[in-house]
């Protein structure tokens, strides 16, 4: 890891009325709408799905590397998070979310261990101490046959 | 705009290595990755860079329906933001947010009403209200010659 602090940089271009394009470096554009909640099309990535994204993205990344730091051996993660968008003191926020994972692990894993490492990887990812909201880890472990 | 709340949901999955796809619906699968800073390929977008992304599609989308709402009329908005992550309290986390605006009016627009509505939709984004962090803004108005 670089020494912190790190400066993490994006640009966006918009006309009155189109798409707008995202962009950051290397990276592949992003073409953005408003969601469908706020009258958008709902076929493209909105700032609310894109926070929520990265939820699950940080969430993800956070327990490869605590699993692997703590030789827990896995073979599949799916994690989807539910954003709860609400107005509060006259402010629309994010105020909870619910992170749901499901983790699969080889027969014979130590099953408590992958329980630990979840939470472990919720308590340390660094986008929900970003966040005011409250989260909250719903987990499911799946040991194969 | 559909009543609030709102809950938005986001699916993620990953095996042990490799890239993590983020999936919504209709919406086209976006691949990330862990950043550079944190020995990531540096060519696809990471929660970090997603979440400064956000900030911007946040502010973009907040001051185009200002804007329409008080009929002020503009060409182009090209904005980037940065988001500073630093080590607070043993945990890392994002400390701050510049949002760099610039917005090109029509000659014969009042670049104060388009001042104050660049400042208004900062004030209004959904996205830096839900983070812990400051959002700062500066803007640049250019009045089309």
């Amino acid at each position: 890891m670089q020494d912190l602090p790190h400066h993490y940089r994006a640009t966006a271009r918009a006309a009155a009325d189109s798409h707008v394009a995202l962009s950051a470096s290397d990276m592949p554009e992003i073409i953005a709408a408003a969601p469908a909640e706020f009258g958008g099309p709902g076929d493209q990535w909105s700032p609310e799905h894109l926070l929520v994204g990265t939820v699950a993205n940080c969430f993800i990344l956070t327990f490869r590397a605590i699993a692997r730091n703590s030789r827990l051996d896995w073979t599949h993660l799916e994690c989807s998070p539910v954003g709860m968008l609400e107005r509060v003191d006259q402010t629309t926020r994010f105020t909870q979310f619910t992170v749901n994972a499901t983790l699969t692990v080889p027969a014979g894993t130590d099953t408590d261990k992958a329980q630990r490492l979840l939470h472990k990887a919720e308590a340390g990812c660094l986008i929900t101490q970003s966040l005011l909201a409250d989260t909250s880890l719903v987990t499911d472990i799946i040991e194969e046959p | 705009m559909q009543d609030l709340p709102h809950q938005y949901n986001v699916t993620a999955n990953a095996e042990f290595d490799g890239n993590v796809p983020l999936k919504v619906d209709d919406v086209p699968q976006l691949v990330t990755a862990p950043p550079a800073e944190f020995g990531g390929p540096g060519d696809q977008w990471s929660p970090e860079t997603l979440l400064v992304g956000a900030v911007l599609d946040s502010f973009i989308f907040m001051f185009r329906g200002i804007s329409r709402a008080s009929s002020l009329e503009w060409l182009n908005l090209d904005c980037s933001a940065t988001g500073a992550m630093e080590r607070v309290k043993r945990a890392n986390c994002f400390t701050s947010f510049t949002i760099r605006a610039t917005l090109i009016i029509p000659v014969d627009t009042d670049t104060g009403k388009a001042q104050r509505l660049l400042e208004k939709a900062q004030a209004a984004c959904p996205i830096t209200h839900s983070l812990r962090a400051d959002t700062r803004l500066e803007t640049e108005i250019i009045v089309e010659s």
